[in-house]
């Protein structure tokens, strides 16, 4: 079966592959954001396609809604943040005595990322709203990723050590959330 | 915490010496005449590699406290010589750790030997140095430990802290306390200009600031434990570069709260904030570091002292005048900057706008 489908897939339309990939991320999403049992299995065969989509959303909707001298910086910022961010957050889970996949706990970072993404693009489109809205949203967001991310990664570090595993997730999102409401 | 510090001290202030037992050993008594009575930790292995070990349990019996530091601690379940005073509640499982190369060479903190490593299970394992969990050594903290580590930092009282950090000096509290501090600053100093803005309406976030934090606090915490440590090396002390990062790290611990609160926008409520942070964190580092100098190096210990005081106070200055200036205070402001700046406030002038 393997070596029937290969050919077949390059030969296929371009969009085909494309969409492909979209029902994987969008299952992935799926899977991450709802908080269910079985989100462990679903994350096992990792991909970078929905953390890169998502921080490019995030990343283009806050940069162009930036102070105009900062654009290119806002950018740069929250680009380094989310991948630099998790790269770091998943090292430290590592160090601290974990048994992570690198690119897996990337990947679970990354796609946890979507409901400050939403938050985002809820902000930007709602325009001018005040601290007052904005504060319920975003932490709600917060909330959320961290509670979708914990549910991964916590049970990873052995139990003494867990609340120093937990620490630089919620700082994590807590920056990317920081950088969402001053928009 | 392991025994020899209770055993001899309260506080683990080690200069309530006991009188050195002659020991039979000439390696020990040679250690004895090389470290003198300082704070040492050249002998620290952070594993055992089989060339010492037979020294390294003839020396146990006739171990000096504070003198003679040969860290047990870091022997794993599979090896048989335990240190006598390792009740360190961290050593019950994985302490895996680094190599270094030898008992006199142990001043380097990373050794690119082949390591020795075990697992939890207590099979070895070998990482190499270009591997993650080679470096394991430097985060064998637990969340307790963590905690103790960060509130001691908070009491210039106990000048234990090099005690306190002997055998397990972790990377793990310094880089999330600069982490967490670089983010904070950056964030209540936007938030205190928003405070402080006469036009909120039209307020922009300054981005810049979460790099210049970064460069000012990471470049604190890095460059400065490096020279004292190349300083502290030239003078044989034995001080070794991880203590240096961490007792920097853990004393800026207590900037985090003082950030928080400085969003408070009373510009005097302000500097009592900043310039008790300053003086609680500064008295911590400079009693700390002055402890393993005081016996030999007294006045080049207090020039030294002295001048990291003054730079700790100079990282709180910047602090205060740079992120958290009000508008009285920014030199740099001029005319054509944003609307958030009108006419200069009235509190140190009496000029109005």
């Amino acid at each position: 079966m393997i070596n029937s489908e290969s050919p077949n897939t390059l030969d296929e339309p371009v969009f085909q592959t494309i969409l492909r990939d979209l029902k994987m991320v969008a299952f992935k999403l799926y899977h991450v954001i709802l908080p269910r049992g079985n989100a462990v299995n679903a994350l096992r065969d990792w991909d970078l396609w929905g953390p890169l989509i998502l921080c490019l959303i995030m990343a283009i909707f806050l940069s162009v809604s930036a102070a105009e001298d900062q654009k290119a910086l806002e950018f740069t910022i929250v680009f380094v943040v989310v991948w630099c961010g998790a790269a770091i957050v998943t090292v430290n889970g590592q160090l601290l005595g974990g048994n992570l996949s690198f690119f897996q706990s990337v990947c679970v970072l990354g796609y946890c990322i979507f409901p400050l993404t939403i938050a985002t693009i809820i902000i930007w489109v709602i325009q001018n709203l005040s601290i007052i809205f904005k504060l319920p949203i975003v932490g709600g967001a917060w909330f959320w990723s961290s509670f979708a991310s914990y549910g991964f990664l916590g049970s990873s570090v052995p139990d003494n050590r867990r609340l120093l595993a937990v620490y630089p997730v919620l700082l994590f999102y807590l920056i990317i959330a920081w950088l969402v409401i001053v928009q | 915490m392991s025994n020899y510090n209770n055993k001899h001290h309260d506080d683990g202030n080690p200069f309530y010496n006991e009188p050195i037992n002659t020991s039979p050993n000439q390696q020990q008594q040679q250690q004895q005449q090389q470290q003198q009575n300082l704070f040492t930790n050249t002998n620290i292995d952070y594993n055992d590699y089989t060339q010492n070990r037979g020294q390294q349990q003839q020396q146990q019996p006739v171990y000096q406290p504070d003198l003679q530091f040969q860290s047990f601690s870091h022997e794993v379940d599979v090896n048989s010589n335990t240190s006598p005073n390792n009740s360190n509640n961290n050593n019950n499982n994985n302490k895996i750790g680094g190599n270094s190369n030898s008992n006199n060479n142990n001043n380097n903190k990373f050794s690119d030997n082949a390591p020795l490593n075990t697992n939890e299970d207590g099979t070895e394992k070998k990482y190499r140095f270009y591997e993650v969990p080679y470096y394991r050594f430097l985060f064998n903290v637990d969340t307790k430990e963590v905690g103790l580590r960060l509130i001691r930092s908070l009491l210039p009282i106990k000048f234990s802290f090099f005690n306190l950090i002997r055998e397990n000096p972790d990377l793990y509290g310094p880089f999330w306390v600069l982490t967490s501090l670089v983010f904070i600053v950056a964030a209540s100093s936007n938030l205190n200009e928003y405070f402080n803005s006469n036009d909120r309406s039209n307020w922009e976030v300054d981005i810049k600031k979460i790099v210049y934090s970064a460069v000012a606090i990471y470049g604190y915490s890095f460059v400065i434990p490096l020279i004292l440590w190349g300083i502290f090396k030239w003078m044989n002390l034995g001080l070794r570069l991880l203590d240096m990062l961490c007792i920097y790290g853990y004393t800026l611990f207590i900037y985090i709260p003082a950030s928080i609160l400085c969003v408070i926008p009373l510009q005097l409520v302000q500097w009592i904030i900043v310039a008790v942070a300053a003086i609680v964190s500064g008295l911590f580092l400079v009693t700390n570091i002055f402890t393993p100098l005081k016996e030999d190096f007294t006045k080049r210990g207090l020039i030294i002292c002295g001048v990291i005081g003054a730079l700790h106070l100079g990282l709180a200055l910047v602090l205060k005048l740079y992120f958290f200036a009000n508008s009285t205070e920014n030199f740099s402001i001029t005319d054509s900057s944003s609307s958030a700046h009108p006419a200069i406030n009235g509190t140190t002038t009496t000029t109005t706008a």
